[in-house]
């Protein structure tokens, strides 16, 4: 056995060090051939243009974790992100703008709470698969957010307010600082606290788990409500970006989320990934968006990559893991 | 067919790796009559019933099917030469009808399409002929267990089954559905159809057996006409092994005062019906043996006392006290442990590396502030890993790449961190090495020693023997009877074991 363990495995080396590998290939590659790449303004955008999807993908991670999925980032963005614009628009005036704000992000993260335990109740009250309760929130939040702004943008808020999607504190973005300490959270709970191992033991083996005497629903629903929290605060910076809430926008947030965990190594079928590889996959998944803007490619081509990219990275995840798998044995 | 044999097996030998599964089994077969196959858990009555059918090949051997002998084969194979079985584990496609059902895989068409008119007109004069009283056009959803074991003889029947081989059919049904299949038996006798019957069931061998064929651990023992047994001499025959190999209990550990204590534990139809009054004691330092064949309810009570499985009605004391688990986590509060039988399943997160592992269900312990101590588990880990000497590289390999006698003893690392009072094993060396066993077995010694109270569940009978202080012995989800050490012996175990409910 001590033999076959220090045999080089390809799946077992992937695993650990792919996704960093990916990373560090591309970005050669696009500070070569790419103009304009390396330009420090160019690497601050890649990061900016993707703190929110970065946000969304690590409690996406969690959820993914535990063999689940949600759909709906999208709609729930427009939907969290429009009631707190109405609500800062609602508010500024009788108020400090700064405080104004503060309200409005804790709107959002109330909402987002909402949204969250609602998800988690239902799925493991009524065993019904997340992606099917995910996919109907889709439809209902978007719904909601057109209902809402009566189809219509909402403009109006205070500087303040875009100060999370705009400002800056020093040299860096406030959404790429709002980002970090949203990464160290998740992985402070993913990696330190009982809540993160239950996570890895009920996608892992839930009889097991429950078992060995872990509440797996109230895991389940946790999940969801710290997913509706991370929603909520990145719905705010989505729509604080570009001063404006936008009932119709959010669309494919999902899929870039979803793609930035798998890219970065989490496994759609459960039981093991991490909120590293997550950030690692974001900023993979970024550049490549980036990366094809400055080149101008046509932005249906643009599509095409993208659902290639998400294809090739369950591929890479099943093939390594058969690949492991036959090594054990 | 000139002896007057339909089939014959021949000096059968099948081996799986690692066990002699059949070593040397013979059976003749007789048209028109019943033939049991009596044996123990794990004696090889099923697996000769695959050899037959063709599920296993056979390795060494003959088999004599109609005077020819029939060369390696395959299910397919046999159903066309008209040896069909029914399974102890029915799949019906339940959303299906019976007649679907019935010509599964082979419906008759017309040109390219299905011929339903003769569909449901065969199968309705199949199922009238055999005085079946369904209608073709029924869902399986409908019929119960006992229904779905007609349609599968009525399948036989059609497929022009000369041999039908039922592996415990009447395991999954009640009494009066079992009186319903065995005139279905005798009309198949009457017809010519020889029948190979697997059975626990003393009473029923009674019935309906003309002929017994008796196999021990793979081997053929004997084989003769019904009417020279009796239940004495069949269990004797079943058990008449010499024990070895087993690390006796060491008898001088001390038996303290009760700390579990059951009273009439059931569970109803709803919550899965699957043992009923269920009542017993169990001491500090004791180690309660639960016996019985496979399927009797052992690991059902043991799962609904630790919370796995709902409890309709009944008791729980533990140190006296009267305590309601209505999950793991309060079984867990009250001091049960419980390491399944199903350790892949349930004991270990096999993705997951050994620390992950063990200190799954203590792991509020290590955290402080709400933040984990990996240092305090990698402590707590190793001494577990040295006491119950694991044989690991380190504490990051995966739990799925152990040995199947290391990932037990990973599972019992996981509870013995805690503070356990009663530890559950459901068949703790099934799947397990010899050395690997007698090593657990002294483990169970040493938990005894240190007060702990111990059930074991375990279908090998040597192994109850030599650990128990006392064995309660249970069949179809009731006790039968709980043995002292003194009384038990593998001829009183299996006795009760294969007593039948309507004896006394």
């Amino acid at each position: 056995m001590n033999k076959s363990e220090k045999k080089f495995n390809f799946g077992e080396f992937y695993g650990k060090w792919g996704t960093l590998m990916i990373l560090v290939v591309i970005a050669v590659l696009s500070a070569l051939f790419v103009p304009n790449f390396v330009k420090p303004r160019n690497l601050i955008n890649v990061l900016l243009q993707n703190a929110v999807v970065a946000m969304l993908a690590f409690s996406a991670t969690f959820v993914i974790i535990l063999g689940h999925i949600n759909v709906a980032y999208g709609s729930e963005l427009a939907f969290i992100g429009c009631i707190s614009c109405l609500v800062m628009n609602s508010v500024q005036a009788s108020m400090s703008p700064v405080v104004a704000a503060l309200l409005s992000l804790m709107v959002a993260v109330v909402v987002g709470m909402v949204i969250g335990s609602i998800n988690g109740y239902v799925i493991t009250k009524f065993n019904i698969p997340a992606f099917i309760m995910t996919l109907a929130v889709t439809t209902i939040a978007r719904g909601g957010a057109l209902l809402l702004t009566n189809g219509t943008p909402v403009a109006g808020m205070d500087d303040a307010f875009n100060w999370f999607g705009q400002g800056y504190i020093g040299p860096i973005p406030t959404s790429v600082i709002i980002m970090i300490v949203l990464f160290v959270v998740a992985w402070v709970l993913l990696n330190k606290t009982c809540f993160g191992r239950h996570i890895y033991a009920v996608g892992g083996n839930e009889n097991a788990a429950v078992a060995s005497g872990i509440n797996s629903k109230k895991v389940v629903k946790r999940a969801f409500l710290l997913d509706g929290i991370f929603t909520g605060i990145a719905a705010l910076v989505f729509m604080a970006r570009q001063a404006s809430g936008t009932p119709a926008g959010g669309l494919q947030y999902e899929f870039d989320a979803i793609t930035a965990v798998v890219v970065g190594g989490t496994s759609l079928s459960g039981g093991s990934g991490n909120v590293v590889g997550t950030i690692i996959g974001a900023i993979i998944v970024g550049i490549i968006n980036n990366v094809q803007n400055l080149l101008h490619i046509n932005t249906y081509w643009q599509q095409v990559v993208k659902g290639l990219v998400i294809l090739i990275a369950v591929i890479i995840d099943v093939v390594t893991k058969r690949a492991a798998a036959k090594v054990k044995k | 067919m000139e002896n007057g044999y339909i089939l014959e097996m021949h000096d059968v030998v099948k081996v799986f790796p690692g066990v002699r599964a059949l070593d040397g089994v013979n059976l003749l077969v007789r048209p028109g009559k019943v033939h049991v196959i009596c044996g123990e858990n794990g004696a090889g009555k099923s697996t000769l019933m695959k050899v037959i059918n063709g599920t296993h090949p056979a390795d060494e051997g003959k088999m004599i099917y109609k005077g020819k002998e029939i060369g390696p084969h395959t299910i397919q194979d046999t159903m066309n030469m008209g040896i069909a079985m029914i399974y102890q584990e029915l799949n019906p496609v339940l959303e299906m009808t019976i007649a679907e059902n019935v010509y599964l895989g082979r419906e008759p068409k017309k040109g390219a399409f299905v011929d339903f008119t003769k569909l449901y007109q065969d199968t309705q004069e199949l199922l009238d002929r055999l005085n079946i009283p369904y209608n073709a056009h029924q869902k399986m959803r409908e019929l119960s267990i006992a229904g779905h074991q007609l349609i599968e003889i009525a399948k036989a029947i059609s497929m022009n089954a000369s041999v039908i081989i039922m592996d415990e059919p009447s395991s999954a049904i009640g009494d009066e559905e079992i009186e319903v299949l065995f005139q279905q038996i005798f009309a198949l006798k009457e017809q010519g159809v020889a029948i190979l019957y697997i059975t626990h069931k003393m009473d029923e061998i009674f019935r309906i057996a003309d002929e017994i064929t008796i196999i021990r651990d793979g081997k053929w023992i004997e084989s003769g006409p019904a009417s020279d047994y009796d239940a004495n001499k069949l269990v004797a025959r079943m058990v008449g092994r010499e024990i070895t190999n087993v690390f006796p209990k060491e008898h001088d550990i001390p038996i303290g005062e009760v700390v579990l204590e059951v009273k009439n534990l059931t569970q109803s139809k709803e919550d899965g019906g699957r043992f009923e009054n269920i009542s017993f004691q169990l001491r500090k330092g004791e180690i309660l043996g639960f016996a019985g064949l496979v399927g009797a309810g052992r690991s059902e009570v043991m799962r609904a006392i630790f919370g796995l499985d709902p409890l309709t009605s009944g008791e729980v004391f533990i140190e006296g006290k009267k305590v309601e688990i209505r999950n793991t986590s309060d079984a867990i509060r009250e001091g049960i442990a419980m390491v399944s039988e199903d350790r892949k399943g349930y004991g270990l997160v096999l993705g997951r590396n050994i620390r992950d592992n063990i200190s799954l269900v203590n792991l509020k312990d290590f955290a402080k502030n709400g933040l984990i101590d990996d240092k305090k588990i990698i402590e707590r880990s190793n001494e577990m890993v040295d006491l119950l000497n694991i044989k690991i590289a380190n504490l990051d390999v995966q739990a799925g790449t152990l040995s199947g006698g290391n990932q037990q003893k990973v599972v019992l690392a996981k509870w013995l961190i805690g503070n356990v009072k009663v530890m559950i094993l459901d068949e703790p060396t099934r799947g397990i090495d010899v050395g690997a066993k007698s090593e657990i077995h002294r483990l169970m010694c040493r938990f005894a020693r240190q007060g702990m109270a111990v059930i074991m569940i375990s279908s090998e009978l040597p192994e109850i023997l030599g650990m128990s202080d006392r064995v309660v012995v249970m069949q179809e989800g009731v006790i039968n009877g709980i043995l002292d050490r003194s009384e038990a012996t593998q001829e009183s175990i299996m006795k009760l074991a294969t007593r039948g409910k309507n004896r006394e």
